[in-house]
């Protein structure tokens, strides 16, 4: 049936991201049409509220119709470059639009068309959709606002990624090693013992919230590395700015002792001094939120780190704590009325997710979004499953829809210079090196006066592709079928492995609101340890797979150097 | 029908006057649903109820199962649009159709059409 297999479109890698070649009558369009063949075209493109898709309108209110037979309510009209001719295209029956390419002369090429609800090209000599970044660009400029748009965040300036390289120590780090180290009994499994590292943390007065937290930081494979590989020396540290509060200097003090090899649990007293001191509106023996804590902790290491060095908060790289866990949230604002966009990045530690049920209908398969390894025994479960329990992904999908913001928030649009209904829609514009993931299991309503734990049941999984979620994903399907690299973002996220997760650490919470416990899940080596204050228990993958999930920690599978200024400890 | 004489000319809006049609009642429909805007809210609609439902997800596969069959050189977008359109049709929910022709008579109500 189609008639363009004699040349194949051929795909072309650039920066990692696949370019297809242009077809023949593309690249002579091209070659007809100088350096900017599209730019007439922009005058015509318009974003129609409210769903902010870029169509081509001659004039905001033109109803387009077929040259020829007049049909205005064909489903795909094409207006043809060279001559703005409208036609439809509605194969096999009749293409007026494959007609009207005959009337190529070499005076004037007719092939090129583009599709005016959807703003997609097409050739019609090939009868196939075709791309092209000049284009492309043109339709992501016509949506993105110049002021905010053109100020990429700082934070994402690429810096070049390096091989690995292995290490082996010279003699003078080999005769260092010796002389100032002991070596570590290698860990015999026959012995039936714990893996280093798991130590339990003894209760000093409801502090379950903070040792379930720890527990996770501790096995937190960034911020271990960190700390056991000497990066954060307490004694150097208190030696260069004398002793007082330095809540790394604690957190190194812990590692030491989590993993030195001794079984007996570990007494944080030390640090929840510290803690306390530093968040002294929490200072008491009540229960606290582990969120709250672990919000407050990483807050509380970065102060410190920033009134030393006085490195502003720029590329996450002020501080071990926002090079782990911060990330970038892209957050874009629509006007209903007129589809003008806001944009805006803003840095976090974490996703606050809500926990609403999945409505899925009947006709919910598996997604086809993601391949992660699915939370169910059976696959044969999966379809079945999925209507009314919530998974992650589908609090992931929520985060990410486009959400109506009420008539009673209404947003003031730039262009319209009123106050307008707008579309919200959120975005991972770079994802951190551990992703923790909190779900808002604690609802405190100041109208209602009462606060209540929603206790549904969340699946999460043990992989996770965050691919579907980053902004690159978002906007392509926003935008339609581009090949323009937004906000200059030259990579191809779908191929790239950054975008997948292992979940290493699970906190849970049973019980009331006022009087509830946390308990941590740690997976080491693939084996799965229950983490409950002083005790530390090896436990089935189906244990955790049932428990009620507080915050997930996901920690990405590739990690990639990246070439630094300086050589040396940082 | 009736051809251009100049391929350079830029068409003028109106060529179909030359053929003296009365627009059908599906054409006035659809231009003042154009033209007020209520067809873009509609599509806007449909389009969130088949995401939701999951029958872009399920199109979606249809397409790449095709794509993977043919090879990713041997597919265009009309053969795509031809093979799943059939069965694009026949999947969608009553309750969707039901909700779209009641907002579509709705809209015929108010327009005192």
């Amino acid at each position: 049936m189609s008639s363009k297999i004699n040349h194949h479109h051929q795909n072309d890698k650039t920066n990692g991201q696949i370019f297809p070649q242009p077809c023949p009558h593309l690249a002579d369009f091209h070659a007809r049409n100088g350096t900017k063949p599209f730019r007439a075209i922009q005058d015509c493109l318009h974003i129609k509220p409210p769903g902010g898709r870029a169509a081509i309108r001659r004039d905001s209110s033109e109803v387009p119709r077929c040259g020829v037979c007049g049909d205005s309510s064909c489903p795909r009209l094409y207006a043809c470059m060279a001559c703005a001719a409208v036609s439809c295209h509605v194969p096999p029956h009749s293409s007026h639009v494959a007609i009207h390419a005959t009337k190529t002369s070499s005076a004037c090429s007719h092939e090129i068309a583009v599709d005016v609800d959807r703003a997609e090209l097409f050739c019609c000599a090939c009868r196939d959709q075709v791309y092209d970044r000049d284009f492309d660009a043109a339709v992501v400029l016509a949506h993105t606002t110049s002021i905010i748009q053109s100020s990429k965040p700082e934070n994402l300036r690429k810096r070049r990624r390096i091989d690995y390289r292995p290490w082996s120590p010279d003699l003078r780090e080999r005769s260092l090693m010796v002389n100032n180290a002991s070596p570590i009994d290698s860990m015999s499994s026959s012995n039936g013992d714990l893996p280093r590292g798991l130590r339990g943390l003894n209760n000093l007065g409801n502090t379950c919230f903070m040792n379930s937290v720890l527990q996770a930081l501790f096995h937190t494979p960034p911020l271990r590395n960190y700390f056991l590989s000497d990066r954060h020396n307490r004694y150097y540290c208190q030696s260069k700015n004398g002793v007082r509060l330095c809540l790394a200097c604690d957190l190194d003090t812990m590692f030491s002792a989590i993993f030195c090899g001794d079984r007996m649990p570990y007494s944080p007293a030390k640090f929840l001094y510290s803690w306390w001191r530093h968040a002294s509106n929490l200072a008491s023996y009540e229960q606290q939120d582990a969120h709250e804590f672990f919000i407050s902790m990483l807050d509380g290491i970065h102060e410190k780190v920033e009134k030393d060095q006085h490195k502003p908060r720029r590329n996450g790289d002020c501080c071990i704590a926002h090079r782990v866990f911060s990330g970038i949230l892209r957050s874009d604002v629509m006007c209903m009325a007129c589809g003008f966009t806001s944009t805006t990045f803003d840095p976090c530690v974490d996703f606050s997710l809500d926990l609403e049920p999945n409505q899925g209908s009947s006709m919910k398969t598996s997604s086809t979004k993601t391949n992660h390894s699915c939370n169910c025994e059976a696959d044969g479960m999966n379809s079945s499953q999925n209507c009314g329990i919530s998974t992650l992904m589908g609090c992931l999908d929520r985060f990410t829809r486009p959400e109506r913001l009420g008539s009673d928030q209404k947003f003031f649009c730039q262009q319209c210079q009123v106050r307008q209904e707008s579309l919200k829609q959120m975005s991972i514009r770079k994802l951190p090196l551990v992703s923790c993931f909190h779900i808002k299991r604690f609802e405190h309503s100041s109208v209602r006066k009462m606060s209540r734990k929603v206790d549904r049941y969340l699946q999460f999984p043990l992989s996770l592709d965050m691919a579907p979620y980053l902004s690159s994903s978002i906007l392509r399907s926003r935008f339609g079928n581009r090949f323009f690299p937004f906000d200059g973002d030259e990579s191809n996220t779908l191929n790239e492995p950054s975008s997948e997760f292992e979940l290493f650490a699970v906190v849970t919470h049973t019980g009331k609101l006022d009087a509830g416990h946390y308990v941590t899940y740690l997976r080491l080596s693939n084996k799965w340890y229950k983490c409950d204050d002083a005790w530390i228990t090896e436990v089935n993958e189906n244990t955790v797979r049932a428990a009620q999930g507080y915050m997930m920690f996901y920690v990405q599978k590739m990690l990639y150097y990246k070439a630094s200024e300086k050589q040396g400890t940082s | 029908m009736s051809l251009r004489n100049s391929v350079n000319r830029p068409p003028t809006p109106d060529a179909v006057e030359d053929q003296e049609k009365e627009p059908t009642l599906q054409e006035i429909i659809n231009i003042k649903m154009i033209e007020s805007g209520e067809k873009e809210k509609l599509m806007e609609l449909l389009r969130e109820r088949l995401v939701e439902c999951g029958w872009k997800d399920e199109m979606k596969a249809l397409c790449r199962a095709y794509i993977k069959k043919k090879g990713t050189n041997n597919v265009t977008v009309d053969d795509l649009v031809h093979v799943i359109t059939p069965k694009g049709r026949a999947s969608i929910p009553d309750s969707i159709k039901t909700e779209l022709l009641l907002r579509i008579r709705a809209f015929l109500a108010s327009a005192a059409l």
